[in-house]
């Protein structure tokens, strides 16, 4: 078993890294991209995940050249995401310097985009991102469109139905606890890590490195993704290993 | 593939991206990066006609050869991904599917702590390593494995013959570990010219 993973997870917008709350609530500019990348870079992250979370709504293309400033800073793997519906969104992300891209609303309005993905660059190059709610009923559901429109899908068959495509991984997100900073949705990770094969991303809502460790010891997750805890707190990927470490988790220091 | 060239000029060397026999005739040395799977890689090199003049280089004119994950996989005889297409047969033996279990999650995605023999020329000791992969060679199949996966699933990390140097994980994205077998490469290159 390889060692659980620190992925600091950056949204973008229009250029600039945001962080909104539970998706969207007000979202406060928090860095340049690049220079960002630079200071993970630094500070041994295993890997960084950068969603362009602007394009839709702005009918942007692809940045491509953001990719390659990324890729060529960065030592260790880089995973893009936002928006990619294509075959050919997917293989210029991969050419530009992404090592992975990540699929959301694809996964729902154009599952076989990912077939042909994960058929010629692999399924470790696909990312399953799956954004989940809890409904009033306590029920699930997996939303798209950067949490905007509901889907038939629970998290776990979406999560499924991802690693019959030939996703590599899943990158499962609460909405609800997106930005709180008050500790992951266990029993939603939990959920997804034990209903796939594959290796899990656990992502919304960390707050500090035990809740980080929480996510691996409860809720199964193989990594985690931080956010806000990087940006808005004095705490740094280092903090979190070491809180790994002392749990008896494999982590890379 | 741009990591790659990256991580070669990071560590001083001259390269370029190209399936030109001139080209692979002339350097010093061949990274084989190998993206997809191991059929498609193989086809791929067939397609443009280097397929047999790599395993010349390799075996007949000594030029060092760096392969990496699905290009290092095909330097084997055959791999469970693709039964009808054969490999370079540079190494013996064949690449498998990792078996996925209750510890073990397919694709292998993630770092590992590889453990290099005394006798390999690419790294000394032990470093982290970032894997992505579905297949593998495993321990027992082979001589020459040089480095091995710590891990619970034990497979080849790194095999290494004479000129010949083929890694499992990404050493374009393993950060300082990375670039010191890297690094090592290009000075072997140098070695052999």
């Amino acid at each position: 078993m390889p060692c659980k993973r620190v992925i600091p997870l950056l949204l973008m917008k229009d250029g600039l890294l945001k962080k909104p709350l539970q998706f969207i609530k007000r979202p406060r500019t928090v860095a340049n991209p690049i220079s960002i990348c630079s200071v993970f870079e630094g500070r041994r992250v295993d890997e960084l995940i950068l969603l362009d979370i602007g394009r839709r709504e702005h009918g942007l293309g692809l940045n491509e050249n953001i990719i390659g400033q990324i890729c060529d800073l960065m030592t260790v793997p880089f995973v893009f995401g936002g928006h990619l519906e294509s075959f050919e969104d997917a293989a210029k992300s991969i050419k530009s310097g992404a090592e992975k891209v990540s699929f959301n609303t694809g996964l729902v309005t154009n599952p076989s985009v990912i077939k042909e993905v994960s058929k010629v660059f692999g399924k470790q190059a696909i990312v399953a991102s799956i954004d989940a709610k809890r409904e009033e009923n306590g029920q699930y559901r997996a939303y798209i469109k950067n949490g905007r429109e509901i889907t038939a899908f629970e998290p776990i068959g979406l999560a499924k139905s991802a690693e019959q495509l030939g996703a590599g991984e899943i990158l499962i997100n609460s909405i609800d606890s997106d930005g709180t900073m008050k500790g992951y949705d266990i029993e939603l990770i939990k959920q997804v890590s034990n209903s796939v094969n594959i290796p899990v991303i656990a992502a919304g809502g960390a707050g500090t490195p035990e809740d980080c460790v929480e996510a691996v010891t409860e809720g199964r997750a193989d990594a985690v993704a931080v956010g806000s805890m990087f940006h808005f707190r004095m705490i740094t990927p280092n903090n979190i290993k070491s809180a790994m470490q002392k749990a008896g988790i494999n982590v890379r220091l | 593939m741009r990591s790659v060239e990256n991580s070669l000029k990071r560590n001083g060397a001259t390269c370029s991206l190209s399936h030109e026999k001139e080209d692979l005739l002339k350097a010093d040395g061949i990274v084989l990066p190998g993206v997809g799977s191991f059929g498609e890689a193989v086809s791929r090199l067939k397609r443009v006609e280097i397929f047999d003049l790599l395993k010349w280089l390799a075996t007949e004119k000594q030029k060092p050869i760096l392969g990496i994950c699905v290009g290092f996989q095909i330097l084997f005889e055959k791999s469970d991904e693709a039964p009808d297409e054969a490999g370079l047969k540079i190494f013996e033996g064949k690449v498998s599917q990792l078996p996925a279990g209750q510890d073990f999650k397919v694709p292998n995605i993630g770092w590992e702590r590889v453990n290099f023999e005394p006798c390999s020329r690419l790294f000394s000791g032990d470093g982290y390593f970032y894997f992505a992969n579905s297949y593998a060679v495993m321990n027992g199949d082979r001589p020459n494995i040089t480095g091995c996966s710590m891990g619970t699933q034990k497979f080849a990390a790194a095999v290494e013959r004479d000129n010949i140097f083929g890694v499992q994980f990404h050493p374009e994205k393993s950060q300082d570990s990375g670039d010191l077998l890297i690094d090592s490469f290009i000075k072997i290159t140098q070695q052999y010219k």
